[in-house]
């Protein structure tokens, strides 16, 4: 069984460049932070209430994205909202992709190779071996989202996730995703982890339109 | 009416009961439905939905939610949709309503003030 962050890397994986793609670039590194913080709460580490986080079980999980996350948790009793760890796993954006890049490459879903670039730049590419379990996550997304049954926890995860990182346009039309905005704006409001994640981009997206405002 | 058997979940402050009552099998939970309560509280949504079509969950005498609390409710409530059960959640107090309210559980969820039956 895949992460919440390996499907989120999954679907978001440009084979052609090995990087995430995603149509609202700063926004992907508290996506992550989310996908980390839901596969904490889904291997029963924390809890959360509606605003903040409780750490359980600081045992490893053995998936070494999660476990990190755990152990910064374990040093921070102080540090008690999910807003706040959603801030600071947002820094750990590189690290959280590319431990999630190493899984799916020992799992044999994606393939790491690295060639040279004018012989100077090294260039890492990730080309998929095994497609379906791509195919599966973009699947249960459109099924998530299109039907009106009550979604599975881990699917109302899953499109909050996708939503936040601007993937969704990789899965539905924009006609769609129109015809959806509010069963989508449903699920993404469900889990105080997404409705942190939602609202650090939000205020991310303040402090960038008033630093531009400024700038004129 | 029928004796209510009663579940209590160890390693937590919560207390699970039901009956049958004019063809409703009422899920009463009370204290607390947070993470170490959380499995015990989907098995019994999950074993319910096999015992009746109708199900109302009765929390007028839960004090406290968590995320992981309403995720067991969904997956109750998802399980009763599977099979077909009507499924209702009722009688939220003032504390677990705000959640509700703040999550939009709501709009997946249906919630009433008080007991069909």
């Amino acid at each position: 069984m895949l992460t919440i962050l390996e499907q989120t890397v999954l679907l978001a994986l440009d084979e052609q460049t090995g990087k995430l793609q995603s149509s609202q670039g700063f926004n992907t590194g508290y996506a992550l932070a989310g996908a980390v913080f839901f596969d904490l709460a889904l291997a029963k580490k924390i809890d959360t209430g509606t605003d903040t986080v409780q750490l359980l079980n600081t045992t490893p999980s053995g998936h070494a994205a999660s476990d990190f996350c755990l152990a910064e948790m374990a040093k921070r009793p102080d540090k008690t909202t999910v807003r706040a760890w959603i801030e600071e796993f947002m820094q750990y954006g590189e690290f959280l992709e590319d431990t999630a890049l190493q899984g799916l490459v020992a799992r044999g879903i994606l393939r790491h190779e690295t060639s040279t670039m004018l012989w100077i730049i090294d260039v890492e590419r990730f080309p998929m071996v095994d497609d379906k379990p791509r195919q599966d996550v973009k699947l249960r997304l459109v099924e998530t989202i299109l039907s009106d049954e009550i979604p599975a926890a881990e699917d109302v995860m899953l499109v909050s996730i996708a939503e936040a990182s601007g993937l969704l346009n990789a899965v539905l039309s924009q006609q769609e995703l129109d015809g959806r905005q509010e069963r989508i704006r449903v699920l993404c409001n469900l889990e105080s982890i997404s409705r942190a994640v939602f609202a650090a981009i939000r205020e991310l997206d303040l402090h960038i339109r008033s630093a531009v405002m400024t700038s004129y | 009416m029928q004796a209510a058997p009663v579940l209590h979940c160890q390693l937590t402050m919560m207390r699970i009961a039901q009956e049958n009552r004019s063809g409703w099998l009422i899920i009463s939970v009370t204290g607390r439905a947070d993470a170490l309560a959380a499995q015990a509280l989907e098995e019994a949504l999950d074993a319910a939905t096999m015992l009746s079509t109708k199900i109302a969950v009765d929390l007028s005498g839960l004090d406290y939610i968590s995320s992981a609390g309403l995720r067991s409710l969904l997956q109750g409530a998802r399980a009763a949709q599977t099979r077909n059960c009507e499924f209702v959640v009722c009688g939220p107090r003032d504390g677990v309503k705000t959640v509700f309210d703040i999550s939009g559980m709501q709009h997946v969820l249906r919630i009433e003030d008080a007991l069909p039956c």
